[in-house]
């Protein structure tokens, strides 16, 4: 009797687990669609951009009748998810380097040149003011892993100086305290002020309402963002659709505000 | 009546057999997918000797610095009349928390602008963002398991023992050097290992706390996070060799587990 009785609790636990299981599946899917049944449109956006996809995003779901659901990330992050199997209509990405190994995989076949922008400095500690002083003794300076598009930009930067002037670039290197794996994490600590100076984009430089130092010319990188609608969307029209959308004055107009070039 | 016990068993089996599937299957699906031909060359590979080199010293120091801080805690606790609730919850706490927290929390604290951090810096003593940041975040998550290993085999160690060393003229810190310790070296060594295998597993803490900085703070967890988005087939390499290390430092753990005769 007992048993038959254990028996049973095991199938009702049992039971609930699956149950719960096929729930969370089943459930999944009909939260993530839009109640009046609009449909969708999955956008991967790095870290940087998400500001402004965000904006585009929201004129965008004015216009046509289509939910823009955006998936914000590192670069390096979104291509391994895509590799992996996410869905994903649109891709952004902050350099050449993955958008053209996205190309080589086959996820996409043309891209475009969504913004360009270039990279400053920020800073919450008085003892930067110039450029140079980011080499001064006594300054952490935090900067991204060249494995994210904003750390090969700055590698570019750094390796600029390298070939220009010696001693800053030691005194540069040395100051470095952290290679953070993701944009949003440099301007973190620089936030919290465990880091003086990290070195990010300049747009994203102005949102954070932190000192922005300039990075002479002849140091300084062009940043180029690339856009691309992927190869299988589940959405092609509207992929198509919102590319050729951001290519309006409207759009063009808004990325001068942000600081885009 | 056995037969009928097997035929109960067989029906458990097979209401087991989603969760093996479901711890196991990962494991072979990685076995399948790793190139072996380039093992050798991704493991042998100087970023990779370095972030091994640097999980295994820093997991080392955090043991050591485990066993020596945790160890008096531990008999006090032990030797407590009535069980403190509250400092056996905080001896948990840390195993429960999600590492980024404590990495939130140690650099709040230790950090240049922490409550800490801020007199340390100022006698030229900075901690986040070095390897004894990595250490100390590694300490901070993994210790509650040496805590509560050493705690139980302290509680069952024989109160008689203790009476004796009392009649011998013992103190009690002697009780604990000449008598628990000896007596509870199995129990010890199980929690140095498992705060070793916690240690060279911790991501969350450390990438908050110590940054990535190759060589100085970039732990075979961090260089792993890192590889994922460049080559993903060094990434099953390094993944299967840490594998196989955690799996021989659990093994070795229970067998000594086995033979304990407290």
């Amino acid at each position: 009797m007992i048993k038959k009785l254990f028996i049973f609790k095991m199938r009702c636990v049992y039971f609930f687990i699956i149950a719960s299981f096929l729930f969370s599946t089943v459930s999944n899917v009909s939260f993530s669609k839009d109640k009046t049944k609009k449909e969708s449109l999955i956008v991967f956006v790095p870290n940087t951009l998400e500001s402004i996809v965000k904006d585009i995003s929201k004129q965008f779901e004015k216009q046509k009748s289509c939910k823009v659901i955006l998936n914000v990330a590192g670069t390096h992050v979104l291509v391994t998810q895509l590799k992996s199997g996410a869905k994903c209509d649109v891709f952004f990405s902050a350099d050449k380097r993955y958008i053209d190994s996205l190309k080589k995989a086959k996820y996409i076949d043309k891209y475009k040149i969504f913004a360009r922008t270039k990279l400053c400095v920020i800073s919450s500690s008085p003892g930067v003011k110039k450029f140079e002083d980011i080499s001064k003794k006594g300054i952490k300076l935090c900067i991204a892993d060249p494995v994210s598009p904003i750390g090969m930009y700055t590698k570019m930067v750094i390796d600029k100086i390298k070939n220009d002037n010696k001693s800053l670039y030691s005194g540069t290197i040395d100051n470095i305290i952290s290679q953070e794996f993701e944009l949003t994490n440099v301007i973190q600590k620089v936030k919290v002020g465990e880091a003086d100076a990290g070195i990010v984009y300049f747009p994203d430089a102005k949102l954070t309402k932190l000192k922005i130092i300039d990075i002479p010319e002849k140091y300084n990188v062009v940043a180029s963002h690339y856009v691309a609608a992927v190869e299988k969307a589940k959405n092609p029209k509207f992929a198509k659709d919102f590319i050729s959308f951001i290519k309006t004055k409207t759009i063009t107009k808004l990325l001068k505000e942000k600081g885009y070039e | 009546m056995q037969r009928a016990c097997e035929l109960d068993m067989k029906k458990i089996f097979f209401l087991s057999v989603p969760f093996l599937l479901f711890l196991l299957l990962p494991f072979i699906n990685l076995i399948f997918v790793v190139p072996y031909t380039t093992l050798i060359n991704a493991i042998t590979k100087k970023e990779t000797m370095t972030a091994f080199g640097l999980s295994f010293f820093t997991a080392m120091i955090c043991s050591v610095l485990a066993f020596l801080l945790c160890t008096p805690f531990a008999y006090l606790l032990s030797s407590l009349k009535k069980k403190n609730e509250f400092l056996e919850i905080l001896i948990d706490l840390p195993n429960v928390l999600p590492p980024i927290i404590t990495g939130v929390l140690l650099l709040l604290l230790y950090g240049r602008m922490g409550f800490l951090g801020r007199y340390l810096s100022k006698i030229g003593f900075e901690i986040p963002f070095t390897t004894s940041a990595v250490v100390l975040a590694q300490l901070f998550v993994s210790m509650g398991y040496y805590l509560k290993v050493s705690y139980t085999s302290f509680l069952a160690v024989d109160r008689q023992l203790k009476e004796e060393g009392y009649i011998l003229g013992l103190d009690e810190l002697g009780l604990l050097f000449k008598v628990y310790l000896p007596v509870c070296k199995k129990g010890i060594v199980i929690g140095i290992l498992g705060t070793f295998s916690r240690a060279l597993g911790e991501f969350g803490a450390t990438v908050v706390f110590a940054g990535n900085v190759y060589g100085k703070t970039q732990t075979v967890s961090l260089y792993i996070y890192k590889l994922y988005a460049q080559n993903q087939d060094e990434v099953y390499c390094v993944s299967f060799i840490m594998i196989a290390i955690s799996y021989l430092l659990l093994y070795i753990t229970k067998k000594l587990l086995n033979n304990v005769d407290y």
